[in-house]
C-alpha cells in the first residue's frame, strides 16, 4: 500500500496511520459517521464517563459540572483549548456533527446561497409572523422546511407534555425574542445545535460541576454526545440557553453566549460595543457564587480569548424549546431558579474586543501542531506598557518586535572561537616578550655604592687656581706686565668718547647679573672714569632689577674721585619691567617707559624724574648723547642692538661686554653698516684703557690675579694632556 | 564657537603685528601712537608675567616645605628670604638702605662666587680632557683653549716679545674669524627663525597663543 505524507511534515507513513509518527499530526480527518473510536467523541466520552470511564464516576454524570470549576482555575490554557474545541471549522467536524448531519445535510434546508436573509435575528415570533405570511411569499426551502416542523409538531403532540421546568428554556426564549421577525430557516447544516448539550447532561442534580483537566486538553471535548436523536429534530431551532452549558462557557464571546437575536451577528453583523454572551444571557445577581467566583478568576487568569473561534458559527442553533427533549435531565438547583429569568443580554464593555488575543490558533489547528511544548503562550502587554521601537523604519510605533536589542546591543558572539595557528616562531617571540616584562616585574638589587673617592684632582686644581688669585693681592706678586699693545678698537672708543658732546647725557644701562660685576666692573670702569673725566651727566637703566643697585655701586667707586653727586651728576630711572617689550617701549618714549627710578633724591618723584637737571631735554633715545651697554649675556646685548639702534640716529652705541660675549656681538661692530659704535670687552682692554687714560683703576689691580689665575689655567691643560699621555703610555697595550 | 574664537584671536595677533612692524617703516603719528600703546600692554602683561613666576617660584617650593621633600630646608629658607625681602621691597621700596645692604654684602658676594666656582670647574673640565679623552676633537679643544688663554692673559716672560705677539694675533684670529664666523652663523639664523617665526603669526598659520 502507499504511504500517506503527512500534510503537516511531509513525512512519509503508514497508509494505515491514524497521526503522523513524525509530527504527530492527523493524517486522516474527522468526517461524520466515523467510529468514535480513537476520535473525538471517542475522547469525548471521557467527559461522559469520568475519570475511570465509567458514567457516573464521582459525583455521577454530572461531574462535568465538577471538573468544570478546577479547569476554570487552571488558567486560560485548557479553557483555551477547550474553547477551541466547540469551534466550528471546515475539515475539522466531531462524530457527532457528522451523525447529525445527514439528516439536516438537505440540499433545501438551508437558503440559497445569497439569499440568506436575516433569519439569524429571528425567533419564535418571528417564525410565527412569517407563517402569517401569505404563502406565495415563502420560498420554497423554506416551506419544505415549514412542513416538515408540522410533522414533527404533529408527532410531538402524540407525545406527553413535558416537565414545567424543562419548558424553561422555551419560555425564555419566548420572552427575549424579537417579536416581529421572520421565521427563520433553521441552522446552517453542519453546525453542532447547542441544544444537544444540555441533553447530554447527568440526570443526577450536581452543585458544583467540575472539570477535569485532561478533559479540556481535548480541543473536541464538546460535541453532542450520543443521546438519541434523530437528526431531523437536530435540525429544528433551538433556543436560547438562559445559562451556559459546558461547551458554552468554553466558547467565545460572540459564540453562544450572544441573545437570541444573534442571527444577525452570525450574519457578520456583529456590534463593536456589545458584551460578549459569555455568560449567556445569564443574570449576574441570579448566579451562584461558586460560578462568579469561577468566572472572576477565568476573567482575571484568562486574558486572551482565541479570536479564531466560534466568531460566526458558534450562535445558538435557532429551534424550539419543543424540540429538545428535557424529560430526563436532572438540572441543578441553581439553574432550577434561574429557569424564570429571562436572559439579559449584558452590553459588552468598552475595551472588550482589545482582549481577543488576534494571534491565538484555534485548537482543532494547535491540536495538529507536532510538539506540545511548542505552544506559544503570547503575553500581550498592555499597551501602555508596551515597548516603543526607537530605530528602523518602525520607530515610534509601539507593540513591534523589537529589532535594536538583536542587531544594535552588544552580545556576547556565536562564532565560535577560531583556533589559533601559532607559527614556531611567534611561539619563541611570544615567549621573548612575556619573559621581557616578566623581567621588567622584577625588582632589581639596589646597586652596590661603589667607593667614594675623593675628588683630589678638583681639590687640587682648586686651591691652586684660588692661591694663583689669592696670592698677588696680598703677597704682591709674581707681577705681570701690562700689554704694551693696545686692543684693536680701543683708540676709535676713546676717540668716541672724547667727541661726545656734554651737553647731552649719556645713557649707560647695567645689563648684567651680580656674579658678572668682579670682571664687567673692572671693565667698565675706565670708560666710566673717562666719561667722568670729561663731565658728562650719566643716566643709568636697567632691564634687570639687580641693575640699579650695580649701576650704584659702580658709579660710588668711581665717582667718588669725581664728586659725582645722585641728581646732579647721575640719575638713575630705574628698572624696565617687560624685557626687549621694554627696550622697544623705551628706544620709542622714554618718558613712557620709565615709571618710577632709583634712589632718586629728595624732591624727585616718578612723575617729575625727567624734570631732572641730568635727563633734562631728553625726549627720546637719540637725545641721549651716547648709549652704553654693560651686558654679560648675548641675548640682552642683541636686544638692545635690534630694538635701540634704529631709534638712535647719530647717537653712538658702545657695547662694554664679558670676554667670553665679545665674539657673537663682534659681527654687529664689523659689519659695513654698523649698529655697534664701540666694543670694550675683556680686562687686558680695560687695563690698556686705564693706561690710556693715564689712572690706573680696578683693572690694573686684578691684572696679577687675572695673570696668575689664566697661567693656572694653562699649566692645568698642559699638565693634564702630560698625565694623560704618561697613562696611555703606561697602560698595557698602550703606546 | 571655538573655531570663531580661534578666528578673533588670529585677527587680533595679526592686526597687532602689522600695525607694530608698520611703524618700522610707516612714519605717521597716528600708527606711532598706536604701535606705542600696544607695546605698552606688552610690557604690563610681561610684569604680570614677571609676578606668576615669583607666585609659581614660592608655590613650588612651599610645597617642598609642607612635604618635607628631600632639600625641603633648602626651600625654606628660600621662601623665608623671599618673603622678607618681598615684604621689605613692599613697605619701604626697592632703594631702601637695608634692602640696599642686603643686595651688596649677600647677592654680590654669593653670584660672585659662583662665578669663581665656574672658573674652578673649567679648568678642572679642562684638565679632565686633555687627560681622559685622548681623540682628535679633544686635542683640538685643548690647543685652541690652550692658545686663546695663552693670548688673552699676560706672560710672565716675554709679554712684548715677538712669540706673545704671535700668540696673540693667533688667538685673535680664533676669536674674530673662526668665533665671530660661528657667531654670525648663529645670528643669521636667530634672524632667519625670528622672521619666519613673524611670519607664520602674522599669517595665522602658527598660533602659540593656542588654538
Amino acid at each position: 500500500m502507499p504511504d500517506v505524507r503527512c500534510p503537516m511534515c511531509s513525512k512519509p507513513n503508514p497508509s494505515d496511520a491514524a497521526t503522523c509518527k513524525s509530527c504527530g499530526a492527523r493524517l486522516k480527518p474527522l468526517v461524520p459517521g466515523e467510529s468514535p473510536i480513537g476520535g473525538a467523541l471517542g475522547r469525548g466520552g471521557d467527559f461522559l464517563l469520568g475519570e475511570e470511564g465509567e458514567p457516573g464516576h464521582g459525583e455521577g454524570g454530572a461531574d462535568w459540572l465538577e471538573r468544570r470549576r478546577p479547569a476554570a482555575d487552571e488558567g486560560g490554557e485548557a479553557e483555551h483549548e477547550a474553547l477551541t474545541g466547540g469551534a466550528d471549522q471546515s475539515g475539522d467536524q466531531p462524530d457527532w456533527l457528522g451523525r447529525l448531519r445527514p439528516a439536516g445535510a438537505e440540499e433545501d434546508e438551508g437558503p440559497p446561497e445569497g439569499e440568506v436573509p436575516d433569519w439569524l435575528s429571528s425567533g419564535e415570533e418571528g417564525r410565527a409572523q412569517a407563517e402569517a405570511e401569505p404563502a406565495t411569499e415563502v420560498p420554497d426551502w423554506l416551506a419544505r422546511i415549514r412542513e416538515r416542523h408540522e410533522a414533527e409538531a404533529q408527532a410531538q403532540a402524540n407525545e406527553p407534555e413535558p416537565a414545567p421546568e424543562e419548558d424553561w428554556l422555551g419560555r425564555l426564549r419566548a420572552e427575549e425574542l424579537p417579536p416581529a421577525k421572520p421565521e427563520l430557516p433553521p441552522a446552517r447544516p453542519g453546525r453542532p445545535p447547542v441544544e444537544s448539550v444540555p441533553l447530554a447532561m447527568p440526570k443526577e442534580p450536581v452543585s458544583r460541576p467540575v472539570f477535569r483537566e485532561e478533559v479540556f486538553k481535548d480541543d473536541r471535548l464538546f460535541p453532542a454526545p450520543d443521546i438519541g436523536l434523530e437528526p431531523e429534530e437536530e435540525s429544528t431551532e433551538s433556543p436560547p440557553l438562559p445559562w451556559n452549558p459546558p461547551g458554552d462557557r468554553l466558547t467565545p464571546s460572540r459564540g453562544f453566549g450572544r441573545k437570541p437575536s444573534a442571527g444577525a451577528e452570525m450574519a457578520g453583523d456583529q456590534g463593536e460595543g456589545e458584551k460578549p454572551a459569555r455568560r449567556g444571557g445569564l443574570d449576574s445577581a441570579a448566579e451562584p457564587a461558586w460560578l462568579a467566583e469561577a468566572r472572576e478568576q477565568a476573567d482575571d487568569e484568562l486574558p486572551h480569548v482565541p479570536a479564531l473561534v466560534g466568531d460566526e458559527g458558534s450562535a445558538p442553533a435557532s429551534g424550539s424549546a419543543a424540540d429538545v427533549e428535557l424529560a430526563p435531565i436532572d438540572l441543578p438547583d441553581w439553574l432550577s431558579e434561574l429557569k424564570g429569568a429571562p436572559p439579559q443580554a449584558k452590553p459588552e464593555p468598552e475595551g472588550m474586543g482589545d482582549r481577543l488575543a488576534p494571534a491565538t490558533l484555534p485548537s482543532w489547528l494547535e491540536a495538529m501542531r507536532p510538539m506540545e511544548t511548542f505552544r506559544p503562550v503570547v503575553e500581550i502587554q498592555p499597551e501602555e506598557e508596551q515597548q516603543v521601537e526607537a530605530a528602523g523604519p518602525l520607530a515610534g510605533l509601539r507593540g513591534v518586535l523589537l529589532a535594536e536589542p538583536v542587531v544594535a546591543m552588544p552580545h556576547p558572539s556565536t562564532a565560535a572561537a577560531a583556533r589559533l595557528d601559532v607559527t614556531e616562531r611567534q611561539f619563541a617571540l611570544g615567549d621573548l616578550l612575556r619573559r621581557l616584562v616578566k623581567e621588567e616585574e622584577r625588582e632589581s638589587p639596589a646597586a652596590a655604592r661603589g667607593k667614594r673617592r675623593l675628588p683630589l684632582v678638583r681639590w687640587a686644581v682648586a686651591v691652586v687656581l684660588i692661591l694663583a688669585v689669592i696670592l698677588p693681592s696680598f703677597v704682591g706678586g709674581p707681577s705681570f706686565p701690562v700689554p704694551a699693545l693696545v686692543p684693536p678698537g680701543l683708540p676709535s672708543l676713546i676717540n668716541l668718547v672724547n667727541e661726545l658732546p656734554t651737553e647731552r647725557p649719556v645713557l649707560l644701562v647695567f645689563d648684567y647679573e651680580p656674579g658678572y660685576s668682579g670682571e664687567l666692573e673692572a671693565v667698565a670702569g675706565p670708560l666710566l672714569e673717562h666719561l667722568m673725566l670729561r663731565g658728562l651727566r650719566l643716566a643709568t637703566v636697567s632691564t634687570r632689577p639687580s641693575g640699579p643697585p650695580l649701576a650704584e655701586r659702580l658709579i660710588q667707586q668711581t665717582g667718588e674721585m669725581h664728586q659725582y653727586t645722585n641728581g646732579e651728576d647721575y640719575l638713575h630711572l630705574g628698572y624696565l619691567p617687560g624685557g626687549p617689550a621694554a627696550v622697544q617701549l623705551f628706544a620709542q618714549d622714554p618718558h613712557l617707559a620709565v615709571a618710577g627710578g632709583f634712589l632718586l633724591p629728595e624732591g624727585t618723584t616718578g612723575a617729575t624724574i625727567w624734570q631732572s637737571p641730568v635727563v633734562r631735554g631728553v625726549e627720546r633715545l637719540s637725545d641721549f648723547g651716547a648709549v652704553v651697554v654693560i651686558a654679560a649675556g648675548t641675548e640682552i646685548a642683541r636686544t638692545w642692538v635690534e630694538q635701540a639702534s634704529p631709534m638712535l640716529g647719530e647717537t653712538p652705541l658702545v657695547m662694554v661686554l664679558s670676554a667670553g660675549v665679545e665674539p657673537l656681538v663682534r659681527p654687529y661692530y664689523e659689519a659695513l653698516d654698523p649698529q655697534v659704535d664701540a666694543i670694550l670687552a675683556g680686562l687686558p682692554a680695560a687695563v690698556a684703557y686705564e693706561q690710556a687714560n693715564g689712572q690706573p683703576g680696578q683693572a690694573r689691580t686684578l691684572w696679577d690675579a687675572f695673570g696668575s689665575g689664566m697661567l693656572v689655567a694653562e699649566l692645568s691643560l698642559v699638565l693634564g694632556a702630560i698625565y694623560g699621555l704618561i697613562s696611555w703610555l703606561l697602560r698595557p697595550g698602550g703606546g | 564657537m571655538r573655531l570663531r574664537l580661534s578666528l578673533v584671536w588670529v585677527a587680533v595677533v595679526i592686526g597687532v603685528g602689522l600695525i607694530v612692524l608698520l611703524g618700522f617703516f610707516v612714519d605717521q603719528p597716528v600708527i606711532l601712537d598706536i604701535r606705542r600703546i600696544l607695546i605698552s600692554w606688552a610690557v604690563l602683561l610681561s610684569a604680570a608675567a614677571l609676578v606668576l613666576g615669583l607666585y609659581n617660584l614660592l608655590s613650588v617650593h612651599w610645597h617642598k616645605v609642607s612635604l618635607q621633600e628631600r632639600g625641603w630646608p633648602y626651600s625654606a629658607l628660600l621662601v623665608l628670604c623671599f618673603l622678607v625681602t618681598l615684604t621689605l621691597g613692599l613697605l619701604f621700596g626697592p632703594d631702601y638702605p637695608v634692602i640696599l645692604m642686603l643686595f651688596r654684602y649677600i647677592q654680590v658676594p654669593v653670584e660672585a662666587s659662583l662665578m669663581a666656582l665656574l672658573a674652578i670647574s673649567l679648568t678642572v673640565a679642562g684638565f679632565r680632557l686633555v687627560a681622559r679623552h685622548r681623540d682628535l676633537l679633544s686635542l683640538i679643544f685643548a690647543i685652541v683653549a690652550f692658545v686663546v688663554l695663552l693670548g688673552t692673559g699676560p706672560w710672565l716672560v716675554g709679554g712684548g716679545g715677538g712669540a706673545y705677539e704671535l700668540v696673540r694675533d693667533l688667538r685673535n684670529w680664533v676669536a674674530q674669524v673662526w668665533a665671530a664666523g660661528g657667531a654670525r652663523g648663529m645670528l643669521l639664523g636667530v634672524a632667519l627663525g625670528a622672521t619666519l617665526t613673524g611670519l607664520r603669526v602674522l599669517l595665522g598659520s602658527d598660533r602659540p597663543y593656542g588654538d
